[in-house]
C-alpha cells in the first residue's frame, strides 16, 4: 500500500532557483528509501517540504499526497502542499516526524529530557501524571537507553552524542508517527556510535512497520538501512533503483562517482587489513 | 618500537587535565618520525584532540614533555618557537568556521609568512601553495565564501603549507565533507605528503581515511594509548578490543557482484 506520494515536487527559492526540481517518488508503508546527496543538493529541503516544514521565504509547488485510512476525521487523502499551518501541526507527529543530524540544537538544552520526552507523549496521547511518566520511561527505555531514570533527570548537555540521539529518537516515535524522516542522523556521531544508532533505527522501524526516509551524504551507510536509494544532485533527482541496483551498476556519471569514491575507501581499507597497504589507495 | 631515526616531533609521557578536572591524557608517548604519517584514532572525548593541542604547542602538558628536533618546546626560547611553528602547521576539522570571512584568500593563505616575517617573494609563495593544492591563480583574489567545502579545506591547506612546514598536524581534516569531495583532498595530501616531504599527523575516526594516509596509528581510549604500530598490523590483527569495534563499525558498500 503507498503511503506517500510525492509527484512533481518544486522547492523554488526567493531569487526564483529551483532547490529541489519536479522530484516524484513514492513510498509504501513501511517501506525505507535512501535520499543521497552532496550538501546542497536538496535533499534536506525535500524532507521540510514533505513535512511542509519549508523555511519562509520559500515557493513549494507540486504535490506531496498521504494515503493514511482512517487517520484524519475519515480523510484518506492528505495533500501537504498548500495545506493550513493549523491542520498540519494537527497531523505532525502522526503523519510523520523527523530525527536531525545534531541532537545538540534538536533538543531544548534548558529543559530535562524527561520533560522534552514527555510532550509529545502529553499531546498526542492525552498522557498524565505517573502514567506519563512510565510512557517516558519506556519510551527511552525502547531506545536502549540503560538507567532511563537518571536519564530523564537529565540536561541534554549531561549526556553523550549517542545518548541524544536516542532521546531525539524517542521523541521522534513518541506519535508513532506512520513515516520516520531521519536527516543524516548519525553524521555528528563516531563510528562506533553511528553503528548503534543504525542498528537500533533498524530494529524501530522494523518492530514498528514504520515506513523511513534516510537522508544522507555516505552511501555506504544509505546501504546499510535502505532498501531502494534516489540519487538527488542540484535539486534534481538523477537516479534511483534498489541499493543493489544503484551500487553494482550505477548509471549517472554522479552516481558513479559516489559508488566509486565509497569503492576507494573500502579498498584504502581492506588493503590495511590484508596488509597490503603501500600508503596509495588502490 | 623504538626506531633510528630521530622524531621531529615528540610527546614523552604526558599528562594533562584541564584545571581541576579529571585527567584527559594519562602518561601519553607519541614520537612523529620523518615520512612516517600518524593517525591518532578514538572515541570523542578519548583525548585525541588534547594531544594533538599539545602537539602543536597549544597546550602545555600538567606534567611530561613535549619536543621539536629532541629540543623541549620552551615559549621563552623563541629561537626554538619561531623554528617549531615554521615547521609544524595545522588544518582545522570545518573549513566553514577557520576561515576568516573578511578575508580575502591570498591574505588568509600568506598569514603565516607574515606572522613569521618570512616577507620575501609572499606573493610567489602563495600562487605556488595555491597551485599545489590544486586552485586555480585568480582564488587569491577572492573570498572564502565564494568556495565549497572542498575548496575551503583546500585554502586551509594552502595556508598550512604555504611556510614549507616539515609535519602537518591535522583535526579530522576530511570528516566535515561529502564523501567523494572526501576522496580528493585525501588524494591532494597523499600528493603533499610525497612532493613536499611532509609527514601528516590527523586525529580521524574514519579508519579508511586513515589507512590511506598514514602508515602508523595510535588508539586512545579515556586518556591513554590502547594500541600503537604499524597500519597495516593494527588495522591487520588488532589487539584491543576498542581497535576491533572501530573496524567492524566502518560503514561499507555491499560487495560487488559479479
Amino acid at each position: 500500500m503507498t503511503l506517500l506520494t510525492v509527484a512533481g515536487l518544486h522547492v523554488r527559492g526567493p531569487e526564483g532557483r529551483d532547490l529541489v526540481s519536479d522530484v516524484s517518488f513514492t513510498l509504501g508503508a513501511g517501506e525505507r528509501l535512501g535520499l543521497i546527496g552532496e550538501s546542497g543538493s536538496g535533499k534536506s529541503m525535500t524532507a521540510l517540504a514533505i513535512t511542509g516544514l519549508t523555511p519562509p521565504g520559500l515557493t513549494v509547488s507540486g504535490s506531496v499526497v498521504f494515503d493514511t485510512p482512517g487517520l484524519d476525521r475519515g480523510l484518506d487523502r492528505i495533500e501537504v502542499v498548500g495545506a493550513g499551518e493549523r491542520r498540519l501541526t494537527s497531523l505532525r507527529g502522526r503523519l510523520t516526524s523527523t530525527v536531525f543530524q545534531e541532537p545538540l540544537t534538536a533538543l531544548d538544552p534548558l529543559m530535562r529530557v524527561g520533560r522534552q520526552v514527555a510532550e509529545p507523549l502529553r499531546r498526542r496521547r492525552g498522557l498524565r501524571g505517573r502514567a506519563l511518566h512510565a510512557a517516558v520511561t519506556a519510551a527511552l527505555e525502547e531506545v536502549r537507553l540503560a538507567d532511563p531514570e537518571r536519564i530523564a533527570r537529565a540536561y541534554p548537555h549531561e549526556i553523550s552524542g549517542g545518548q541524544r540521539q536516542r532521546v531525539a529518537i524517542a521523541m521522534a516515535l513518541a506519535c508513532d508517527p506512520a513515516l520516520l524522516i531521519a536527516d543524516e542522523p548519525t553524521t555528528a556521531l563516531d563510528v562506533t556510535v553511528q553503528a548503534d544508532v543504525l542498528t537500533l533505527l533498524d530494529g524501530l522501524v522494523e518492530e514498528r512497520g514504520m515506513a523511513l526516509l534516510f537522508i544522507s551524504h555516505d552511501l555506504a551507510v544509505v546501504s546499510r538501512i535502505a532498501e531502494r536509494v534516489i540519487v538527488l544532485k542540484d535539486g534534481v533527482a538523477v537516479e534511483s533503483g534498489s541499493v543493489g541496483e544503484v551500487v553494482n551498476a550505477p548509471r549517472h556519471p554522479y552516481t558513479r562517482e559516489l559508488v566509486g569514491s565509497a569503492r576507494r575507501l573500502d579498498g584504502a581499507l581492506d588493503s590495511a587489513i590484508d596488509g597490503a597497504i603501500d600508503g596509495r589507495t588502490p | 618500537m623504538t626506531r633510528p631515526i630521530r622524531p621531529i616531533l615528540e610527546v614523552r609521557g604526558a599528562h594533562f587535565a584541564y584545571g581541576r578536572s579529571a585527567p584527559v591524557l594519562t602518561d601519553v608517548s607519541v614520537a612523529v618520525t620523518p615520512g612516517r604519517s600518524l593517525a591518532l584514532v578514538g572515541e570523542s572525548g578519548a583525548g585525541k584532540t588534547t594531544l594533538l593541542r599539545l602537539l602543536l604547542g597549544l597546550a602545555r602538558p600538567t606534567s611530561g614533555q613535549v619536543l621539536y628536533e629532541g629540543k623541549e618546546l620552551a615559549p621563552r626560547d623563541r629561537a626554538l618557537m619561531r623554528e617549531f611553528r615554521r615547521g609544524v602547521q595545522t588544518v582545522f576539522q570545518d573549513p566553514y568556521s577557520s576561515l576568516d570571512p573578511r578575508q580575502r584568500v591570498g591574505r588568509i593563505v600568506s598569514e603565516p609568512l607574515r606572522s613569521l616575517g618570512l616577507r620575501e617573494d609572499m606573493t610567489a609563495r602563495v600562487a605556488a601553495a595555491l597551485d599545489a593544492v590544486g586552485l586555480p591563480e585568480d582564488a587569491a583574489s577572492r573570498y572564502p565564501q565564494e568556495f565549497s567545502g572542498g575548496q575551503r579545506q583546500r585554502i586551509a591547506i594552502a595556508r598550512a603549507i604555504v611556510c614549507e612546514p616539515r609535519v602537518l598536524l591535522a583535526d579530522e581534516p576530511v570528516s566535515a565533507l561529502d564523501v567523494s569531495t572526501r576522496v580528493r583532498v585525501v588524494d591532494l595530501l597523499q600528493d603533499l605528503r610525497e612532493t613536499r616531504a611532509l609527514t601528516v599527523v590527523m586525529v580521524s575516526h574514519d579508519l579508511a581515511v586513515v589507512a590511506a594516509l598514514c602508515q602508523e596509528v595510535a588508539v586512545l581510549e579515556r586518556g591513554r594509548i590502547v594500541e600503537r604500530g604499524d597500519t597495516a598490523q593494527v588495522l591487520g590483527a588488532p589487539r584491543h578490543p576498542y581497535t576491533r569495534r572501530l573496524i567492524d563499525s566502518v560503514p561499507r558498500l555491499p560487495p560487488p557482484k559479479g
